[in-house]
């Protein structure tokens, strides 16, 4: 079950790129040196197949500090993009929310990134993406499910009981959406 | 009888399983049937996917509450103390709640 999250996620806007991005690959700057790890990517204009891809690539454990230049990729190879500038603290929706509902420790997981994106899905509309809707959903589903709570109550350490957890996760449903 | 759930939730079966908390095999609440059988019959072929969704949410929520064989397969899997009167009522307001989507 794939879980992703990354409290430090950025991203940097590419051009010209002629390979994908893979997930868990190193990315390193040309000229700068910077590297970083590959989340995920988007592509916004052109293919891969055509070299002028265009779009976002998430990352996460940056070190140094990225500028306009070629990007090689540990899987994809060198000049596998074109850096547009310096990367910049952006979320994904998968990122927002898991953050919204709590669901941040890989160890604890409640939902499976599958799961999210399906919600992301049933929650997007004319490319809109309504995160408390999908954040309400989610909860509200936890709220009548003990496996998942069970989850969460080992990760308090027992500190709540279930029934107050499935209550506590209905109520902020509510609030959410009210 | 068959239970199946994919978590990609493409599938308004896979949506409704998601929401009731009936996505562990082991400790089925409702089969594929079922779930199959009540979509079917509340689908009025013009409501959305979600919308219709929701409304076998509500509906199934209010069988659990009623039925403590399946309240029974709610919590069998976490091996945890639950109040069984606390859980029907529980689960007959969020069905509510539901119905009001």
């Amino acid at each position: 079950m794939a879980f992703t999250f990354a409290k430090d996620m950025e991203s940097i806007s590419y051009t010209s790129g002629s390979a994908v991005f893979t997930a868990g690959e190193t990315l390193t700057g040309a000229s700068s040196g910077a590297t970083a790890d590959v989340i995920t990517s988007t592509i916004t204009s052109g293919s891969v197949v055509g070299g002028d891809a265009a779009g976002k690539v998430y990352i996460t454990g940056r070190s140094g500090t990225f500028e306009s230049e070629n990007l090689n990729g540990s899987d994809g190879g060198n000049n596998m993009a074109t850096a547009s500038g310096a990367s910049a603290v952006d979320f994904t929706d998968l990122n927002k929310l898991r953050k919204m509902i709590g669901d941040t420790n890989s160890s604890f997981d409640l939902f499976s990134d599958n799961e999210l994106n399906g919600l992301i899905t049933m929650y997007t509309e004319d490319d809109s993406f309504n995160i408390k809707r999908a954040a309400s959903m989610a909860m509200k589903a936890l709220s009548v499910d003990p496996d998942r709570l069970a989850t969460k109550a080992d990760e308090m350490a027992g500190a709540l009981r279930m029934e107050a957890l499935m209550d506590m996760y209905w109520s902020r449903a509510q609030s959410l959406i009210s | 009888m068959s239970f199946n759930y994919t978590d990609t939730l493409s599938a308004n079966r896979d949506k409704v399983r998601f929401f009731i908390g009936d996505t562990v095999s082991t400790y089925e609440i409702f089969s594929d049937e079922e779930i199959d059988a009540t979509l079917d019959r509340l689908d009025d072929g013009v409501q959305s996917d979600n919308r219709l969704v929701y409304k076998v949410v509500a509906e199934l929520l209010q069988e659990i509450s009623q039925s403590p064989g399946r309240l029974e397969a709610v919590h069998d899997g976490v091996g945890r103390t639950f109040t069984m009167s606390r859980l029907v009522s529980l689960f007959s307001d969020r069905a509510n709640s539901w119905a009001g989507t």
